[in-house]
């Protein structure tokens, strides 16, 4: 499989222009041949709905989503595969989630450098009469356990923040701030989507509720594809739309049963088909892609602390960093460095990555930062020459 | 008398097959019990004289079954 996909990514990626991609926490890419290939399968051989009939190919079809389902509660080592529901992207989920269990009145811990695809429907929910207490990380976006668990107290609803910040990439320790909000009653929602496939996630032992997360970054499926987690503890989730489900049609009312409460009309079926694909291959390779995403992620800080100039966000220590690295060259503006470095083939992301919070708390507001994000197929040279071009862009912008 | 399983859910119905398949059982999807009409999820057809086992495999594995159907063979 891997020389399937080394063919791939010379086709692919290096065939068209020269460009080294380092935009992998907005989404993976390239994606593993398997992937092309399952959604080519969904689309030309089988074609139909999941749960829509009872044909052959509804039940192959119904099968491709349950294997995937499957996959995904394995990876999340979540148990049953009944508690996985597929959504369009991991902002669905989470907005399933939160709209899902609360309600006027209760109360909600969080942090200050949320996503604002956490942020916005929490914000949107106490102008509906949700409570929030916002819990301020550290600079380089480290979340003090015993700070956070201060702000959870007898009442608190939900505990909902991200496992790793998409600006500056601090892996939040998640379990202490679960087993307090646990103790209080309260449930956790954790925003995995800069994590999962890329950082082990055991939703047991993490003692998660509700997980949200894309299948289009860490886990190199396509986008349009997304899973939430729904755990034992959930005892209720309101559904965010309801309709056809394919099951208990019989009935006016939503299924209870997981996950068709939560899954109405059509599936993405070539999408869950291509996640499958990957979940397949990531099981095969996972441990080695990780580890050489890791060394990736290494190097850049490494290389990146070399240049003068550069400014990196997040904390130093690797071990603690997920997947991604932000930097700011002096005052420059971060949307002309990315440009400049799209010019000499390195594909990144400036800006504000959705995320204003992060960038209140590390400063860069005014600027953005610029994101150097790896893959699992970045090699070490690519990361040399990413380099290279920022030293270049450096002595340009920040001499 | 063929007895037919039918869950609250495919995803249950998918797992159900699983366990009974590896617990030995030649069970078979189908899209419903005969003459059941009205409701769209998926059944399994039991192997004669099979039931008490796979309520037994199912409860272990805690699949509920939604209802057992007893048809004409």
């Amino acid at each position: 499989m891997p020389q399937r996909n080394a063919s791939a990514r010379r086709g692919l990626y290096r065939g068209a222009g020269r460009t080294i991609y380092l935009d992998n926490a907005a989404t993976s890419f390239p994606k593993p041949q398997v992937v092309t290939e399952a959604m080519q399968d969904a689309v030309l051989r089988i074609g139909a709905s999941p749960g829509r009939g009872g044909h052959r190919l509804a039940l192959e079809a119904g099968r491709t989503v349950f294997g995937c389902r499957a996959a995904v509660a394995r990876l999340l080592m979540a148990g049953q595969p009944d508690r996985v529901a597929f959504t369009k992207n991991a902002t669905e989920a989470i907005n399933a989630a939160l709209f899902g269990v609360l309600r006027p009145g209760d109360h909600v811990v969080t942090t200050d450098i949320e996503h604002n695809a956490l942020w916005r429907p929490l914000r949107l929910l106490a102008d509906r009469g949700v409570e929030l207490t916002v819990v301020a990380a550290e600079e380089d976006g480290t979340v003090d356990p015993d700070r956070f668990c201060r702000a959870i107290r007898e009442g608190t609803r939900l505990v909902a923040l991200t496992h790793a910040s998409n600006v500056l990439g601090a892996l939040v320790d998640v379990r202490p701030i679960a087993q307090a909000a646990h103790r209080a009653g309260a449930l956790v929602l954790v925003d995995a989507a800069q994590t999962l496939g890329e950082q082990p996630v055991d939703v047991e032992a993490m003692e998660i509720d509700l997980l949200a997360a894309p299948g289009h970054k860490g886990l190199l499926g396509p986008q349009g594809t997304g899973v939430l987690y729904v755990g034992p503890r959930v005892q209720a989730i309101e559904p965010l739309i309801t309709g056809g489900t394919g099951s208990r049609s019989e009935e006016a009312e939503q299924p209870d049963v997981l996950p068709d409460r939560l899954e109405s009309g059509t599936l993405n079926l070539p999408g869950i088909a291509g996640l499958g694909a990957a979940l397949r291959y990531l099981d095969d390779t996972g441990e080695d892609l990780r580890s050489r995403t890791a060394r990736r992620t290494a190097e850049l800080v490494d290389g990146l602390s070399q240049i003068a100039g550069v400014r990196i966000l997040g904390p130093r220590e690797n071990a603690r960093r997920a997947a991604l690295v932000a930097f700011t060259l002096g005052e420059a503006d971060s949307e002309d460095v990315a440009a400049a470095l799209d010019r000499q083939g390195i594909a990144c992301r400036g800006g504000l990555h959705c995320a204003p919070q992060a960038h209140r708390k590390a400063g860069t507001i005014a600027t953005g930062a610029v994101r150097l994000s790896p893959g699992p197929f970045t090699s070490e040279q690519d990361v040399q020459e990413a380099l290279a071009a920022v030293a270049a862009v450096a002595r340009e912008v920040a001499p | 008398m063929t007895d037919y399983l039918t869950f609250a859910s495919n995803t249950l119905a998918f797992r159900a097959e699983q366990a009974l398949l590896a617990s030995g059982m030649a069970v078979q999807v189908v899209p419903r019990p005969p003459g059941i009409v009205g409701r769209c999820a998926l059944a399994l057809r039991l192997p004669p004289g099979s039931l008490g086992a796979a309520k037994e495999a199912l409860a272990a594995r805690r699949i509920p079954i939604l209802k057992i159907h007893a048809v004409p063979a």
